[in-house]
């Protein structure tokens, strides 16, 4: 066990910010008394000889002074070099000096002195204009903007709600929370991860509500993660989370501006990433998972009536397989006289022992599932219907499998995608299989400790100190109104307490014209 | 997290050891009958249904019975397990039928197996049968041949029976506690193997453990009534309330009870006399009068009398019967036994009961007539 | 966070998991055995018996606020003699600890898993005790909690028996006479044993004085209640002559009643009945760690949690069969009644008289 354990070391913000720097300029010295050419080429001295680090220098025509503009070309919408950078410069009139243009140039500009910050600049898409004046330089802000349209994200479509999606690039996105969020306290801080990767996130939250020790935690994990390279935000979930040996999710990925919103505004903090349209969103809870946006936009009863199929469903597809192995191979007697019939004649001739069928049947269900994402749709469907038709109706006809199997591992099946999240249901489809064993070897006896352990174990869970079972373990009964249930808005007048936020009360006073 | 991985590859290794008996490896039976031979061994008889899967999903039934004898109810099963190729099991056993012999002698001792077996079904039904069960259990019935298996047939026969209160609700546990009641006795279904049909006769009434007589059929209809029942789905019974009306069934009404209430009266006098009444309050439709002519209220006041007067015969046929056969199954004694513990400790109650002073009387009312007059 | 606190709702439910264990299944049973159809009677007197030991127990743990039993002891007894009873009660509350896994090997051997083999059966049970008493107090009664609606399946199974039974069968009352009544009610005071867990568990509540002592004495009021029912329900649904060779009624009543969905409930309650047992393992597994902390001086008590739950299980092994099974429960039980119901009234008694109590503790 030990030999998994993440150091928990403590790393004060100060270390970090020393150690990014130090990265990014351990070869550059202290710039001084340097001419415009000698400056250019210590500054690019961090740099391999990469051909699309470009330097462009002009002569203004006002003066003689010259001055150099620096950007990788490659990360840089050149039209906006001309237009926020050159045609200012040109078109102006010849008594345009350098001090003017800074006046009436674009809003993007700006002074630093910084000569260390060089690399870090370049990177992040910005257009580096040098002086003569080699005690400062000018960076614009330049980004290229590749960037595809904003869609509605194909894993967490929803009937009815906004349809916009996160997308990759991380300004676009904020700007997609800050339209649904139009509040003074929605604070972002940014952070970069990865020695050499630069990945550049932000930490949303909204102030004088969130619980300022949770934010003052996630920024102390975030920062904590030291590698060259961070990729992926799972890289940065599997760093930050509480229990990384878990089968649960101990973050929400929800790539729904709306959600995002929702969630700040509850008081939990999130991480958006350039690069990804992946937001996480933390402390969740178990149910939390169970939630979904289109939730909120159907009258409250049927919400809280698919809440309710959804937990029903997270049961069946953890313990529908186990039960079935266990009443065929222990309990019988439990199956009513009428029905023990059925089932036996359908079982009559199958070779194997409920345990092999079952974990044959749940197996090609798997494979079935992972081919049909990696082909393109219109194989996929094609896969669909040969795994699921051909495979299902040839084993049965073969005598492999019982034709009840197929039943129970397809009600499993389906059960398992009911959960909104996509890692919630792979969660929930791992699990089955401890308890598919649990339940061939000791019957009903295995699948209740099988609970009994699993119920513990979310009960000891916590993900960023609150507890991840609330408001079950511990039962808030207060907190109940949108897990089991989606009670109606106008019911909805509290954060869930488990945040220990800093306005419990949400001011939800709706209704007010219907109580006279 | 290697201990959880390792226990759980242990778990892997282990199952299918143990307790593990898969549905299709065994041989469920239905249907259970117990004779005697002649120098006292036990016969049990075995019905066992093995379904025969078709392709086009209707399965065919084919009853399979088994035979083998044995000192003890457990010896002959092991004797049966040997003939079967499966293990044979007793969990969803839907009846156990008892020759008359048997029922004669203690049924405990034949019962005991299925009371001590944790396996065992308890909801089972549990019935006499005139002549031997193990007729009965062999018999090819007309339901049994296609779809029928005999447990569930004759189960159903009985529930229909019980339906129409022509039979007492009882199962294996039911019967249990009243068994060992020194105050009190049980009756069971009655049957008869018909040539294509089960028939049930009435109810086989007990005095502790033995069988000691029977009420035939439209009688058991009254004995049923008089337990205090509630109102069944199907309590219908027919009954002839004049005498010398032309054509003869114009002497019939029939009648579908509604309501039963009970009231039990059980007196000890100071000099240790024991009276016991049962006063019954019936209210009843009427689902039959050939005679045509109930929209009078005199017609049916007088319908109301005869009727009363009628069941009252009856009730009062059935408790002399009773008594006869000095079976307790109204439970006069646990009554003695409850209210009045000194006269109960002092008397010895087989001895007593045929005695006592045990009356019925039945108040019929009628509430509604169908939808015509 | 101070994840060690516990609320007065949380200690309620504790107590109420805890009372609940093997007791259930046999208690009409054992009761009847001596007291006949009284027996119903005797358990409502140990329900108003218990109730002492409750209040003497709230008593004790109130002069000594925020401290288990464990370091009562030695401050009431004096150093060596209250490490002796430190030992005694570890013993005590382990032995519990083997005496429930026994009984719920006894009943699970002989209802469910016949050919499985004991030990795996005990070890299952111990290793779930074991990863349960790793973490604090809070979190394992937030699980108590949590499985605490369970009780209601229970309940509704245990309700479905009035559909047949005879009530005349609970007569002639009082018949059995008052001393053997009383008698008896020893026995049943062990079915209700668990308020004991108060010696530990009130240390961690956060709750008032007065509210703990409400909510434990409701606790078990509520379980005398409640078995109160069970006893009653078996009374009348089987005959008295019946009931001597029917050791657990409870789980025969309900062999025979069959749905139209699902038969045998008896497989249904025995597999939620084992949840019960395995909270009351837990709580008295977590007592007894917690006297090993305190006894070897150990920083925590999860240290000290594998030998305990190894030790208990290795010791549950040895009776394997029925009368070896009923020696170890009379001794045992024995014990329990003397240890954990009849002397915190002693030991309360002493500390009146040394006047033996905590700075900061309520005078009253």
């Amino acid at each position: 066990m030990t030999f998994f354990k993440k150091p928990k070391k403590l790393i004060t913000e100060a270390k970090v910010e020393h150690d990014i720097q130090k990265g990014l300029n351990n070869k550059s010295t202290v710039v001084q008394n340097l001419n415009l050419d000698e400056l250019l080429t210590k500054v690019k001295e961090p740099f391999s000889a990469t051909e699309d680090l470009v330097t462009q220098e002009v002569e203004l025509p006002s003066d003689t002074s010259r001055i150099a503009l620096l950007y990788i070309e490659s990360i840089v919408d050149k039209q906006l070099v001309q237009s926020m950078i050159l045609d200012p410069l040109f078109t102006t009139g010849k008594e345009i000096t350098f001090e003017s243009f800074k006046k009436m140039a674009s809003i993007d500009l700006k002074q630093e002195t910084d000569f260390n910050q060089v690399p870090k600049f370049l990177l992040q898409s910005n257009t580096l204009v040098f002086t003569e004046d080699t005690t400062c330089f000018y960076t614009v802000s330049t980004p290229v903007k590749t960037q595809r349209d904003i869609t509605e994200p194909d894993n967490e479509s929803i009937v009815r709600g906004a349809h916009d999606g996160f997308v990759e690039n991380l300004s676009t996105n904020l700007a997609l929370v800050r339209k649904k969020l139009r509040s003074s306290k929605l604070t972002i801080k940014y952070l970069l991860l990865g020695q050499e990767s630069h990945m550049k996130l932000a930490l949303l939250y909204v102030d004088q509500i969130a619980n300022p020790e949770l934010v003052k935690e996630v920024e102390k994990r975030v920062k904590s993660i030291e590698a060259d390279a961070v990729y992926a935000p799972g890289n940065v979930e599997e760093s930050i989370e509480d229990k990384p040996f878990s089968f649960f999710p101990q973050i929400l990925n929800t790539e729904r501006p709306d959600r995002v919103a929702a969630n700040l505004m509850e008081g939990r903090v999130a991480l958006l990433y350039d690069t990804s349209p992946t937001a996480h969103i933390m402390p969740v809870n178990f149910f939390t998972f169970y939630q979904s946006v289109d939730d909120y936009n159907k009258r409250w009863h049927i919400s809280s009536f698919f809440r309710f199929i959804r937990i029903m469903g997270f049961f069946i597809a953890l313990g529908l397989p186990a039960i079935y192995i266990s009443i065929v191979s222990f309990h019988y007697e439990v199956i009513p006289f009428d029905l023990i019939l059925l089932i036996k004649s359908s079982l009559e001739d199958i070779p194997y022992p409920p345990l092999v069928e079952a974990l044959l049947m749940e197996l090609t269900i798997e494979f079935i599932r992972e081919a049909s994402i990696r082909l393109p749709a219109r194989i996929g469907s094609t896969i669909a219907i040969v795994g699921g038709l051909v495979i299902g109706d040839a084993v049965v006809k073969a005598g492999l499998v019982s034709n009840l199997m197929i039943i129970v591992v397809a009600v499993t099946a389906i059960a398992a995608y009911i959960v909104p999240s996509n890692e919630m249901s792979a969660a929930v489809r791992i699990l089955r299989f401890p308890f598919m064993v649990a339940a061939a070897t000791l019957g009903f006896l295995g699948i209740v400790f099988g609970f009994l352990l699993l119920l513990f174990h979310l009960c000891r869970l916590y993900t960023f100190g609150s507890p991840y079972f609330a408001p079950i373990a511990p039962l808030n009964v207060k907190d109940l109104k949108d897990t089991f249930l989606r009670a109606p808005f106008w019911k909805q007048d509290t954060r869930p307490q488990d945040l220990n936020t800093q306005k419990p009360d949400n001011r939800n006073h709706t209704r007010k014209w219907d109580k006279s | 997290m290697k201990k959880k991985l390792s226990l759980l590859s242990v778990l892997l290794l282990l199952t299918g050891c143990w307790d593990q008996n898969v549905l299709n490896k065994t041989k469920l039976i239905t249907a259970g009958g117990f004779d005697y031979t002649k120098d006292g061994k036990i016969i049990t008889t075995a019905s066992v249904p093995e379904a025969n899967a078709m392709e086009s999903g209707k399965d065919s039934i084919e009853n399979q019975i088994y035979t083998a004898t044995g000192t003890t109810v457990r010896q002959s099963r092991f004797k049966l397990d040997r003939e079967v190729s499966e293990r044979l099991d007793i969990s969803k056993n839907q009846i156990i039928i008892l020759g008359e012999d048997a029922a004669k002698e203690d049924i405990y001792q034949l019962l005991d197996v299925f009371y001590r077996d944790p396996k065992s079904a308890l909801n089972a039904k549990i019935a006499v049968a005139k002549g031997k069960a193990s007729d009965v259990i062999s018999k090819k019935f007309e339901e049994t041949k296609k779809a029928a298996g005999l447990g569930e047939y004759l189960r159903d026969s009985i529930l229909s029976a019980e339906e129409s209160s022509a039979v007492p609700r009882e199962n294996i546990q039911t019967v249990c506690p009243v068994m060992f009641d020194p105050g009190q006795d049980f009756a069971l279904p009655y049957l008869e193997a018909l040539k294509r049909t089960i028939h049930i006769r009435g109810v086989a009434l007990f005095r502790g453990q033995k069988m000691v007589g029977e009420i035939k059929e439209p009688l058991s209809v009254t004995y049923t009534m008089l337990t205090g029942k509630k109102h069944e789905i199907a309590m219908n019974t027919t009954k002839k309330i004049y005498k010398n009306k032309k054509p003869a069934r114009l002497n019939y009404v029939t009648i579908k009870v509604k309501k039963n209430k009970r009231s039990f009266l059980v007196d000890v006098t100071p000099e240790g006399k024991i009276s016991a009444k049962i006063k019954l309050k019936t209210k009843v439709t009427i689902t039959e009068y050939p005679s045509d002519n109930l929209s009078t209220p005199t017609e049916v006041r007088n319908i109301e009398k005869q009727l009363s007067k009628k069941l009252t015969k009856d009730a009062q046929t059935v408790i002399d019967k009773l008594q006869a056969m000095n079976s307790d199954p109204f439970g006069v004694g646990r009554q003695v036994m409850a209210f009045h513990y000194p006269v109960w400790e002092r008397l010895n109650w087989e001895e007593e009961y045929p005695k006592i002073d045990f009356t019925a009387s039945v108040d019929v009312e009628v509430i509604g007539h169908g939808i015509i007059e | 966070m101070n994840s060690h606190t516990i609320t007065h709702r949380q200690l309620f439910f504790l107590v109420i998991q805890t009372q609940i264990g093997v007791g259930v299944l046999s208690l009409p049973y054992t009761l009847f055995s001596k007291a006949k159809i009284d027996g119903w009677i005797s358990l409502f007197m140990a329900g108003i018996f218990i109730q002492f030991s409750v209040l003497a127990i709230w008593k004790l743990c109130d002069r000594f606020p925020k401290q288990t039993i464990y370091e009562i002891l030695p401050k009431i007894m004096g150093k060596k003699l209250g490490y002796v009873f430190n030992a005694i009660y570890t013993i005590h509350f382990s032995f519990i600890s083997i005496l429930i896994l026994i009984m719920y090997n006894s009943i699970v051997g002989k209802w469910i898993l016949f050919e499985t083999p004991h030990w795996v059966i005990i070890f299952i049970m111990a290793a779930v005790g074991y990863y349960v008493i790793t973490s604090s107090p809070r979190e394992i009664v937030r699980f108590f909690v949590l499985v605490t609606p369970l009780l209601i399946i229970l309940f509704i199974l245990i309700l479905y028996a009035y559909t047949d039974v005879h009530l005349l069968y609970l007569f002639p009352v009082g018949h059995t006479g008052i001393l053997t009544i009383i008698k008896s009610s020893a026995d049943a005071v062990v079915a209700l044993l668990g308020f004991d867990a108060a010696l530990v568990f009130l240390a961690y509540s956060n709750a008032s004085a007065a509210r703990n002592i409400k909510v434990i004495s409701f606790a078990s009021f509520c379980i005398t209640i409640l078995y109160g029912f069970i006893v009653f329900t078996t009374y009348i649904f089987f005959n008295p002559k019946e009931i001597i060779i029917v050791p657990e009624p409870v789980l025969y009543m309900l062999k025979a009643f069959s749905f139209s969905i699902i038969e045998r409930t008896d497989l249904i309650f025995l597999s939620v009945w084992i949840i019960s047992v395995a909270t009351s393992f837990v709580c008295y597994l977590f007592i007894a760690a917690k006297g090993v902390q305190t006894l070897f001086g150990l920083k925590e008590h999860q240290k000290g949690a594998p030998y305990i739950a190894i030790f208990c299980a290795v010791i549950a092994i040895i009776p394997d069969d029925k009368l070896e099974v009923m020696t170890w429960n009379k001794y045992i039980t024995m014990t329990s009644v003397f240890l954990s119901a009849v002397f915190p009234i002693v030991l309360l008694v002493i500390a009146v008289l040394r006047k033996k109590q905590e700075k900061g503790a309520a005078t009253s």
